[in-house]
């Protein structure tokens, strides 16, 4: 039975043989890794930890503040902007000034009411490349069936439709531009390969 | 609702995985494509703990191009003639890139997070990968340098 070994990030490594690496053990300028005793530049940073203080109902008095929803022992700090309910500080998430409970923010990254906590997109690029490529190959076989290759207006249309959402895209980025490039010439080029071939077809 | 615009910083593919790496406003962000989707991580620049960059010989590079031009070589002097000629002028070009990303040595920063990691490989810029490290820890140092509203001494309690 096949095993799938899942490699989880365990903090700093060797840039060149992912030993691990204690932080205190580097130092900052050139180093050495003492397993691979490869050289790499380093540069260490010590961010501050991120600790919040959480109210407790027991400190503060049942009087002075309504408990959290999830953890009934803490005191609730604020409600959750989308569905209002009572969250302490552990629960308390901020996204663009608003307080969401973490329920609420997992329904909206999976939405599109997030689009800066999200952390999967479609690759409109890519689905536009492959039906470009897609095309042509189909087009290319069919060129041997004349009215057959006038498949390619469809599907090179679909291609181009990919490249107007893939630029239409939140996400779109210059990056992207020389795939985008080839797939509307590949588009383009089975478009006018099967106009051509279905009038030729008519024609006769 | 406006997506804050990012900067396109490099790439980072193997045989198996495709990394397209960008610079956002709070984060370095790593798009992975798988299939038709991109996965997205981020690396926020107030969680880095290393940035490191170094040099390697960018092996299977090398022996593509080498192997390659072997093959091409190889047909060349079966064919012979014109077509020979032809051959081994593309074996020689292969050679000679190969021959140059063994000189050339490939450039690889690599920024450590807390919880994930983002690399980005420089084939042949190498004074851009020196740019952008020292761009990249300016950015980090600016931002942890800045007076954070967390507090540090008060304790995770859970209800």
């Amino acid at each position: 039975m096949a095993t799938v070994r899942v490699i989880s990030y365990t903090g700093p490594a060797c840039p060149r043989c992912d030993a691990a690496l204690p932080l205190e053990s580097i130092t900052a300028g050139e180093d050495i890794c003492p397993r691979c005793q490869g050289f790499f530049n380093a540069t260490v940073f010590h961010p501050p930890q991120r600790i919040t203080r959480v109210l407790q109902i027991a400190h503060t008095g049942p009087e002075s503040a309504g408990s959290c929803a999830n953890h009934p022992r803490n005191a609730a700090v604020t409600n959750c902007g989308r569905c209002g309910l009572f969250i302490c500080s552990l629960c308390e998430l901020d996204l663009h000034g608003e307080k969401y409970c973490p329920a609420c923010f997992d329904r909206m990254t999976q939405g599109t009411g997030t689009e800066q906590a999200q952390t999967e997109f479609r690759d409109w690029r890519t689905l536009s490349l492959a039906m470009g490529l897609f095309a042509v190959f189909i087009t290319l076989i069919l060129l041997a069936f004349p009215p057959g290759a006038a498949a390619g207006i469809p599907l090179g249309a679909l291609s181009l439709y990919y490249v107007v959402r893939a630029f239409r895209d939140p996400q779109w980025s210059r990056d992207q531009l020389p795939g985008l490039i080839v797939s509307i010439l590949l588009a383009l080029a089975c478009v006018g390969t099967g106009v051509v071939v279905f009038a030729e077809y008519i024609r006769k | 609702m406006t997506i804050p615009k990012r900067r396109f910083l490099g790439r980072y593919n193997t045989a198996i995985t495709r990394h397209a790496v960008y610079a956002s406003d709070a984060a370095i962000e790593v798009d992975q494509q798988e299939n038709f989707k991109i996965i997205r991580k981020r690396v926020f620049y107030e969680d880095v703990l290393l940035v490191t960059q170094h040099d390697r010989v960018g092996i299977l590079a090398v022996m593509f191009s080498l192997g390659f031009a072997g093959f091409l070589a190889l047909i060349g002097a079966i064919a012979g003639g014109g077509s020979g000629l032809a051959f081994g002028s593309f074996a020689v070009v292969f050679l000679i890139y190969g021959l140059l990303r063994i000189r050339i040595k490939e450039s690889i920063i690599t920024v450590f997070g807390r919880r994930s990691k983002a690399r980005i490989r420089f084939t042949m810029r190498r004074a851009r990968a020196q740019r952008l490290y020292e761009e990249i820890c300016e950015l980090v140092r600016t931002v942890q340098e800045v007076p954070s509203d967390l507090d540090h001494d008060s304790s995770v309690r859970e209800g």
